[in-house]
């Protein structure tokens, strides 16, 4: 029953309660399943919570962790989102030294990252002292392609939001 | 409206406001053991008299009386322990009532809040600890959340698929002050489902295949368990003459000496059960959850068999094994809602085969050994504490090779009878449980049936059996070794007795006279019928200890992970 492997995402709605995280976590542990990804925030309700979480696995097991999930008592919705049908970012902060100086020109790799903030639409949060903070969201591929882009050497320090999703064009509330 | 004086009128302690939500759940026991964090709730038991209290020895024995009396009458019972090692005592019996979704409430004292992480004398993180034995739990941080949070507690423990749940309360909130609303307001969980009901279209589907079928079969699991479902149950089997077989945790929601029931199926199930399940066309699977203990070889269990399954939980549905219908819905709703539909079926044909395959492997009950050549036999006693008893009476296993024979020779005939740890399988659960349930039922019988290894695990209890002068009839099948592992050891590990053979042993009538309690011996076969109904027509309770065979091996048995229909009959 096992089925193949594959990257699975659940968006979990719940109660802001402590333990909330524990709880969730250890389903998936339990089954010996790696969250690849995960993210939590405040949603636009007051004390709800939305988790999204990123694992591999079969489809079976999902089912049972999905349905598991939904037995938590402070758990309100369990989704999951497959992605045709949903709209899926992930979001990166990345800074970079730059290598030329006031004396020469641009070097062709300051060039490569001015030109993939351009290309990425990404954002320029802070310049000092030859660093720059940039910022890029988007698909987890787009983010993936702007990693490949920038020259590595000049990739002093990274992170990366797991993935969040929706769903696309219900209405359907949580009662 | 002169609020200030409406706020005075019924503002409370902590600790009263513990029990007044007991009380208001229509609980008027509770089984506990006093501790430095629960000083404060102790004190106010005092000034509530309604609200029995009863001292355990050990903190286990609480939550397994508390269980016992909670399986015997469907509703959520209260216990009350300390932090630290308090707490750390319980939690065997929390996860045996989580296995087989027991309702109970436990309530735990905590250090004040403001030591809280900081390994405060007998502190223990008893949140974290028992987070995955419980269906709920709460740490109380604000004491404007007890009464609320008590109240959500029984509302979970007590609907859906029933729960422990466990209420971590600092000492210092038992102390505090807090205006106390008696008049309760419904009590909603956002996403959480406390009734599951049959759809109308799926139950007229499932009639529709249960009609059409020609060897159709009904497995009923420990969600049929109530008096309610079971009237439903024998309506239904009634009308349509389906056989029945039952899990350990469903024993007698039908009848077993009526002839439609096959008794228990699975790994020591009954010769009929078993291979009528190889032989069904279609299976009702009502309140059960396909253990492994029950399926065997998961591949080949009901692979001939269309499976129709109703169940209240969710996650139980396809777990295992992918059925033909799956119905959400408790079992009684469902049954209710069937027997609209069912009407009379000809079953004549099936049922001539399922007598046919009973004929070929009788139980063998011992009936006309030869006392003195032959040791006493365990299947024999049970045979006749049957026929003694009609039963009628509770009966509390232990874990182990009695309970098996237990389940095999004595006919429950009356659901709630059999009181066992089937999930978590717990050595040392009958004496207590026993007792939990004699609190309360002073006019049925309640026996406990223990081997000489579990009783051991919780003896300390005679001690409150004989404070309250419980009337449970202690009886002991003592053959001096742990008897299932070794039966396993003779089977499969070539006979290497690793650790299963007692060379010591207690002498368990002089434990017994110890708490003052009535005990005897019996060695011969011509002796147990006068035992058995000496300690029925004693009042109080009676230890009887039963020398019995010390090879004795339960038959049948399917070995783990075996087909059924591999069942070993001798």
């Amino acid at each position: 029953m096992m089925g193949e492997n594959h990257t699975q995402i659940i968006s979990i709605e719940v109660e802001d309660k402590p333990g909330v995280m524990t709880r969730i976590s250890a389903l998936f542990s339990r089954r010996g399943f790696n969250i690849k990804s995960l993210s939590v925030g405040n949603t636009h309700e007051n004390e709800i919570s939305r988790f999204t979480i990123v694992t591999k696995g079969g489809d079976a097991v999902i089912e049972q962790i999905r349905k598991q999930c939904q037995k938590i008592i402070n758990v309100l919705k369990v989704h999951q989102l497959q992605p045709e049908d949903c709209v899926l970012r992930e979001f990166t902060i990345i800074k970079l030294k730059l290598v030329g100086t006031e004396n020469t020109d641009d070097t062709k790799d300051d060039k490569a990252i001015y030109n993939t903030l351009d290309l990425y639409g990404g954002r320029l949060l802070d310049i000092s002292q030859q660093m720059l903070i940039v910022e890029f969201s988007g698909s987890e591929e787009k983010i993936d392609n702007i990693y490949k882009k920038l020259p590595p050497a000049q990739i002093i320090e990274s992170i990366r939001t797991g993935k969040v999703g929706m769903l696309k064009g219900t209405n359907k509330k949580i009662k | 409206m002169n609020i200030g004086v409406s706020q005075k009128l019924t503002t409370k302690l902590g600790s009263h406001i513990i029990l007044e939500t007991i009380l208001e759940q229509g609980i008027d026991k509770v089984f506990g053991y006093p501790g430095g964090c629960v000083i404060p709730l102790f004190d106010a038991l005092l000034k509530y008299p309604a609200l029995k209290f009863y001292l355990v020895r050990h903190e286990q024995g609480a939550t397994h009386a508390a269980d016992g009396l909670a399986r015997a009458t469907g509703k959520a019972q209260v216990v009350f322990a300390t932090s630290g090692p308090g707490a750390t005592n319980c939690m065997t019996g929390i996860a045996t009532a989580l296995m087989d979704s027991v309702p109970l409430i436990v309530i735990t004292g905590q250090v004040k809040k403001s030591v809280i992480g900081t390994n405060a004398f007998q502190e223990t993180n008893v949140v974290g600890l028992s987070r995955p034995i419980t269906k709920h739990n709460f740490l109380i941080n604000d004491i404007k959340e007890l009464q609320f949070v008590l109240r959500k507690a029984f509302f979970i423990a007590n609907t859906g698929r029933k729960g422990p749940v466990l209420i971590d309360i600092p000492v210092d909130i038992q102390t505090e002050s807090c205006h106390y609303d008696s008049n309760p307001k419904p009590i909603v969980i956002r996403g959480y489902q406390d009734k599951m009901v049959a759809a109308d279209d799926l139950v007229e589907k499932a009639w529709q295949m249960i009609a059409k079928a020609k060897k159709p079969i009904i497995y009923a699991g420990g969600g049929s368990n109530s008096k309610e479902s079971s009237d439903e149950l024998i309506k239904f089997i009634k009308k349509t003459k389906l056989p029945i077989t039952t899990t350990l945790l469903a024993q007698g929601v039908y009848p077993e000496r009526d002839s439609l029931s096959l008794g228990m199926l699975g790994m020591h199930g009954t010769y009929g059960a078993n291979i009528a399940m190889t032989k069904c066309d279609l299976c009702l699977v009502i309140g059960a959850r396909f253990d492994d203990r029950v399926t065997g070889e998961i591949a080949s269990f009901l692979k001939q068999s269309k499976i129709i399954h109703v169940d209240l939980d969710p996650s139980s549905i396809n777990k295992v094994k992918i059925s033909d219908l799956n119905i959400l819905s408790d079992s009684l709703s469902f049954l209710q809602k069937i027997n609209l539909l069912a009407r009379q079926l000809d079953t004549t044909k099936w049922l001539k085969q399922l007598d046919d395959i009973k004929a070929k492997a009788p139980l063998k009950q011992y009936i006309d050994y030869q006392p003195k050549t032959d040791k006493l036999r365990p299947e024999y006693i049970l045979k006749l504490l049957s026929d003694i008893t009609k039963g009628k009476a509770f009966i509390v296993t232990d874990v182990g090779q009695h309970q098996m024979f237990t389940s095999l020779h004595y006919s429950f005939m009356y659901p709630r009878s059999h009181i066992t740890s089937g999930g978590l399988g717990t050595m040392g659960f009958s004496l207590p449980a026993a007792m939990g349930i004699a609190t309360e039922f002073k006019d049925r019988v309640v026996i406990s049936i223990s081997g000489d290894g579990g009783f051991q695990m919780c003896m300390q209890e005679l001690a409150m059996i004989r404070d309250y002068s419980l009337a449970v009839k202690i009886f002991i099948f003592n053959n001096r070794n742990l008897g299932m592992v070794k039966q396993w050891q003779d089977f499969f590990w070539e006979a290497r007795y690793a650790s299963t053979t007692f060379d010591f042993n207690p002498s368990f009538t002089m434990i017994g006279k110890a708490f003052d309690i009535p005990s005897y011996a019996v060695r011969e076969k011509n002796e147990v019928a006068g035992a058995i109904n000496k300690a029925l027509n004693t009042k109080g309770p009676v230890l009887v200890e039963f020398k019995i065979d010390p090879d004795s091996h339960v038959f049948p048995m399917v070995p783990a992970g075996a087909k059924l229909s591999d069942i070993i009959t001798k």
